[in-house]
């Protein structure tokens, strides 16, 4: 079954801004395999050396790899070091 | 940046919690600032956070019954921190600081140039009347006003100068000169033979003639005198006038048949000292002697504050640089034997020149010898004061 847009969505697509961040918008970057950045993000669930796990706003972001640890946490920030096997996107069940 | 930089300082703490995610959200959401987060086992991470926010998270972790424990600190304010705890270390870099800012501006040490029969002490102290003394401002002195003062009050200083050098005050003199003319202008006096001599040209202005031109006279007779008969009475008097006549002059010289002459540097010995004032310290205790085959070079860096003031403390480093020597002869001796001759022999005379010459050249074992009779014709006059003047004597 196919989701309704939302009427954010539906604006961003009227005005041709698909492509551009909206602010509380979840950004993730991954800098080469060694440094993650999570923007917007809403807490840990699950902190570990092989997992990091961090709940976003659509779901929750999953980091898997080797000697994980959190390089820095300002407010809304977070940056994951370590060596990344896999990153993980789970949607929430509506 | 300056919260995020390492600089303002950084508190590494080992949190312990039931619940590490959520202790993490908690932080989060209590904009609490989190770098280098490890974990150390499954209830305790170690973290570093803000110094600012020590307070904020402990009352946190105590509200919420998780323990946390300061291992370390980190940043450059931290070190500095360490640095309260000891008030001579302040006290003494606060007290550098200030004599670094202050001693610039002041005179410590004086030093006098150019006098040679006044005593520097004696300068010092009529300077120190007048703002020259140890710890004076030198913006403070006025060299035109110390140099009025020492004018003033040594009368046989000509010229004084006041200039300053770092801490160094130096005071530059002249003395006046006296000339030989003005110590012969009173009493009597007669004119004398230097050496045996033929008289060959006479002129008297003062006084009495007492030869004639022709005749032969010998070392110390007098040649004019100062007493002057007049008849009723006796005219004392300065003699004044000219004699010249031909006198012998023996000379010998000495020159040796070979010098040494450096040829290849073999070596470089330095030696420092240090220079606080007038005072030396030397590191080497080596004499200063040096032979033929040693050259020397001085050099004295001063230490100077920025501006170009320049401290009263130097590094003196001699060089002493060791050369091969080699033998050589002479090979025009006796050209330098009778050019030393002709130079020296008119340095002995008043005035007066060489009119023959009859010079014998003899080598010896290592020295050539140069002996001689030359025929010089030369002011054979010199003045002498008479000392026991009669009573009846008229003096004009």
């Amino acid at each position: 079954m196919k989701r309704q847009a939302s009427w954010a969505d539906r604006l961003l697509k009227r005005m041709e801004l698909e492509d551009e961040s909206m602010p509380k918008q979840c950004i993730l970057e991954l800098c080469n395999d060694s440094r993650v950045l999570i923007e917007n993000h809403m807490g840990v669930i699950e902190y570990g050396t092989e997992r990091v796990c961090v709940k976003v706003q659509y779901g929750q972001i999953t980091v898997i790899g080797n000697d994980l640890h959190m390089k820095r946490m300002i407010g809304q920030i977070l940056v994951i070091c370590g060596r990344i096997k896999h990153i993980d996107v789970k949607r929430r069940c509506h | 940046m300056w919260k995020d930089s390492r600089i303002a300082g950084q508190i590494v703490a080992e949190l312990t919690s039931a619940d590490i995610p959520a202790t993490l959200t908690v932080l989060q959401y209590e904009g609490i600032e989190i770098t280098d987060l490890r974990i150390k086992d499954e209830l305790t991470i170690i973290l570093s956070i803000h110094k600012s926010e020590w307070n904020h998270l402990c009352k946190l972790c105590k509200k919420r019954g998780e323990k946390i424990e300061a291992l370390s600190h980190r940043g450059i304010l931290s070190h500095f921190e360490g640095v309260k705890k000891r008030p001579i270390l302040i006290a003494g870099l606060t007290l550098l600081l200030l004599l670094s800012l202050w001693t610039p501006g002041r005179i410590f040490f004086v030093r006098v140039e150019g006098n040679t029969t006044i005593e520097s002490a004696q300068i010092i102290e009529t300077a120190s009347y007048f703002g020259i003394h140890f710890g004076a401002s030198r913006v403070a002195v006025r060299s035109e006003k110390v140099k009025n003062a020492i004018l003033e009050s040594m009368p046989s200083i000509a010229w004084a100068g006041v200039n300053t050098y770092g801490c160094t005050a130096v005071i530059t003199v002249r003395e006046r000169t006296t000339t030989s003319d003005n110590t012969v202008s009173e009493g009597v006096s007669s004119i004398v033979a230097v050496a045996d001599a033929i008289v060959r040209n006479m002129t008297v202005l003062r006084g009495k003639g007492l030869c004639k031109v022709g005749e032969a006279v010998k070392e110390g007779q007098v040649l004019i005198s100062g007493y002057t008969d007049c008849g009723l009475m006796i005219q004392a008097q300065m003699a004044k006038g000219e004699v010249f006549g031909e006198t012998i002059r023996a000379m010998t010289a000495i020159s040796p048949r070979e010098y040494a002459f450096r040829t290849q540097q073999t070596g470089v010995k330095q030696k420092l000292s240090l220079i606080i004032g007038k005072k030396r310290i030397n590191f080497t205790n080596s004499s200063g002697i040096s032979g033929t085959g040693c050259a020397k070079i001085y050099e004295e860096k001063y230490v100077s504050l920025p501006g170009g003031f320049v401290l009263p403390f130097a590094i003196a480093i001699e060089q002493w640089i060791s050369y091969d020597t080699e033998l050589c002869e002479y090979g025009n001796a006796e050209l330098l034997l009778r050019d030393y001759v002709k130079y020296s022999i008119p340095l002995k005379m008043v005035g007066g020149k060489i009119l023959a010459a009859e010079e014998t050249i003899k080598a010896y074992d290592g020295v050539f010898l140069l002996s001689g009779n030359y025929h010089c014709y030369e002011m054979i006059g010199i003045t002498k004061i008479e000392e026991n003047m009669p009573h009846y004597v008229k003096n004009d």
